[in-house]
């Protein structure tokens, strides 16, 4: 019977993961409680997480699913690789921790009958990052980056209830992520025109022929432009800044670390496709922009931690830096640098979601924010707690000891490999930067005494997330062999042209 | 040769200016409302782009005629047609989305206006320091 089971999972493994979330989506729209919509949500997640890893477990070579009995390129196809598995288990994983916390402050932040549709809205975001990942054209990738937009502009918007700042911040999500996608789609008909295919591989076999593709540069470019706002990457990361510290609490906490995943994953499958290329140019150009995307990003948001203000903004600021390192590992188009950038990414993952559930659990209920006051003498008041924040501060560093340390030092041997000098020193300088803002912080959780009328932390929920997270972190530090052999399987299975 | 090229590329261009004009209104308009009227020429410009590229001259819509098997003259190419029709869908669904949270926003602050909204909410922030 079980065994069944798993065939049954293994065989569908690229469709489930988008039916799951989808599934609950429907579901907790009709849910007649927030208790139940939230069940439905973190079932979904849960659904996710084990396709995920069964797949990942089971994987033997690419899978590919075609919908609706036509075959690709003609048809529409759902593929899992290397990458795609990789990126799976992080969202699953991720978006089942984060949403197990969340029914607390969905309960009390959200108007009761707004809650079915809140926790549906998440779970179409899951739904959008999923399909991102297992996605085998460029149309149908456009389609899931317009979905998550559209879902997570609504889960903002219902934020207003609580706190009217939502409001523009929502509207901030729909119409930036508009023009983003728009800007994703551009580029996917240049990609189109220029080589007559929509379908990745189909693309890819035709660029690695083609002597002269100025014209899928362009296109190519524009992807990656339009994919840089969902991979956090400064300057295009202030949709996550109103989502993440306006919108309901709960919603940064289940969906921070995932966004940022997906969108990282989709960016490295567009640089795969530039890296296929014959003519060097091509490869080269993508290179040269991405990294200097990603130092800006990475610096640019480490600055902006410095000044944060509030403990979620300066979550989404740690994150968007770290999402800059990454993009400097994809820059590296080689298996070498992107398994780096994967490392790096679950370490990204790891310590948004405890920054996120810790700045959530720590959202005051009254004034709809979390002031930097909040972490005063954290240490005495909420010891578990506060050590989870110094867990994924010291990760954030890139301290030894934590996962941060080894996939700073892999993504730092790639970049100098890779020769990208300012990629490699913009990481560096991102590191340096952060050991003053979390120095910032262990001063305020440690030293400080506690404001006297502060709330107790609402952290109760969030506590298996943080404690999985946080000993992950610690244990992949002390021995970083499987994330770093997952990292370099998932990298190795696509195809870099020798480099 | 060279003005040959130069028209044949000017619907393109025409359309790229048509979307950069949209994207500079949906970005930097105080109103949120001409936000999304930005937004709505980015994708009427995505749509007629996606178009063009599959017109051949002189062809006809790829719609099977009723009762016939195969087509009898040129047709455009319909990949394009579908890709634009499945966009204009998701373009709607965010653009009536956009709609109802300047409704929400507007009974909120009982603005449309990006600049009054952020006077508001210094407001608010001098009242209720954080």
């Amino acid at each position: 019977m079980s065994e069944a089971l798993f065939d049954f999972v293994r065989a569908h493994a690229p469709v489930l993961v988008v039916l799951a979330p989808l599934i609950a989506m429907a579901l907790a729209s009709f849910a007649p409680s927030g208790r139940g919509a939230w069940a439905a949500l973190v079932a979904s997640a849960a659904a996710l997480a084990g396709t995920a890893i069964l797949a990942a477990l089971t994987y033997d070579g690419r899978q590919s699913y075609p919908l609706g009995g036509w075959a690709a390129p003609l048809g529409i196809e759902l593929r899992i690789d290397g990458l795609s598995v990789y990126g799976l288990v992080l969202i699953g994983v991720m978006g089942l921790l984060g949403s197990i916390g969340g029914l607390g402050l969905l309960r009390a932040e959200t108007d009761r009958a707004r809650q079915p549709l809140a926790a549906a809205a998440a779970a179409a975001v899951l739904t959008g990052a999923a399909g991102l990942l297992v996605a085998g054209d460029l149309f149908v990738m456009f389609g899931f980056l317009q979905w998550i937009w559209i879902a997570l502009g609504a889960l903002t918007a219902i934020g207003v209830d609580h706190d009217r700042r939502a409001g523009p911040a929502a509207l901030n999500v729909v119409v930036a992520g508009a023009v983003a996608s728009a800007l994703f789609a551009f580029g996917a008909a240049i990609v189109f025109m220029a080589t007559g295919a929509v379908d990745l591989d189909q693309a890819s076999a035709v660029l690695s022929a083609a002597e002269d593709s100025r014209a899928a540069a362009a296109g190519l470019a524009m992807m990656i432009a339009g994919l840089a706002m969902a991979a956090l990457l400064a300057p295009l990361h202030g949709w996550a800044v109103g989502a993440f510290s306006r919108g309901p609490a709960w919603s940064a906490a289940a969906l921070g670390a995932v966004l940022p995943v997906a969108g990282a994953i989709a960016v490295g499958r567009i640089v795969a496709l530039a890296a296929s290329a014959l003519a060097p140019g091509l490869q080269h150009g993508v290179s040269v922009g991405l990294s200097l995307l990603g130092a800006f990003g990475a610096i640019a948001a480490s600055l902006q931690a410095l000044a944060a203000r509030d403990v979620r903004r300066l979550a989404v600021y740690i994150a968007a830096a770290q999402a800059g390192c990454v993009a400097v590992g994809f820059a590296a188009a080689s298996a070498g640098g992107v398994a780096g950038a994967l490392f790096q990414l679950s370490n990204l993952a790891a310590s948004a979601l405890l920054l996120f559930c810790a700045a959530a659990a720590l959202t005051r209920a009254d004034s709809a924010g979390a002031p930097l006051v909040v972490l005063d003498g954290l240490g005495r008041r909420a010891p578990f707690l506060s050590l989870a924040v110094s867990v994924a501060l010291l990760t954030v560093i890139g301290a030894p000891m934590t996962a941060g340390f080894l996939s700073r030092w892999s993504l730092l041997q790639a970049t100098f490999e890779a020769r990208l000098w300012w990629g490699a020193a913009a990481i560096i300088l991102s590191s340096l930067i952060a050991i003053v803002y979390a120095g910032r912080v262990f001063e305020r959780m440690y030293l400080r005494a506690p404001a006297p009328d502060m709330a107790r932390p609402r952290s109760a929920w969030f506590a298996p997330g943080l404690l999985i997270a946080a000993s992950l972190i610690i244990f992949f530090g002390f021995d970083g062999e499987a994330p770093l052999r997952a990292a370099e399987g998932a990298a190795g299975s696509l195809n870099w042209g020798g480099r | 040769m060279v003005s040959a090229q130069i028209l044949a590329g000017a619907p393109y261009a025409l359309i790229l200016a048509f979307a950069l004009l949209g994207a500079l209104i949906a970005t930097g308009s105080p109103n949120l409302l001409k936000r999304v009227i930005g937004v709505v020429m980015i994708w009427i410009a995505l749509a007629l782009f996606l178009a063009a590229s599959g017109v051949l001259a002189g062809a006809e819509a790829p719609i099977l005629p009723r009762g016939e098997g195969v087509f009898g003259r040129p047709f455009s190419n319909p990949l394009q047609q579908s890709f634009a029709r499945g966009l204009l869908i998701s373009a709607a669904a965010g653009v009536v989305l956009a709609l109802a949270i300047i409704v929400r926003i507007r009974e909120a602050y009982g603005a449309i206006e990006s600049d009054e909204i952020d006077e508001a909410d210094r407001a608010d922030e001098a009242e209720h320091p954080r």
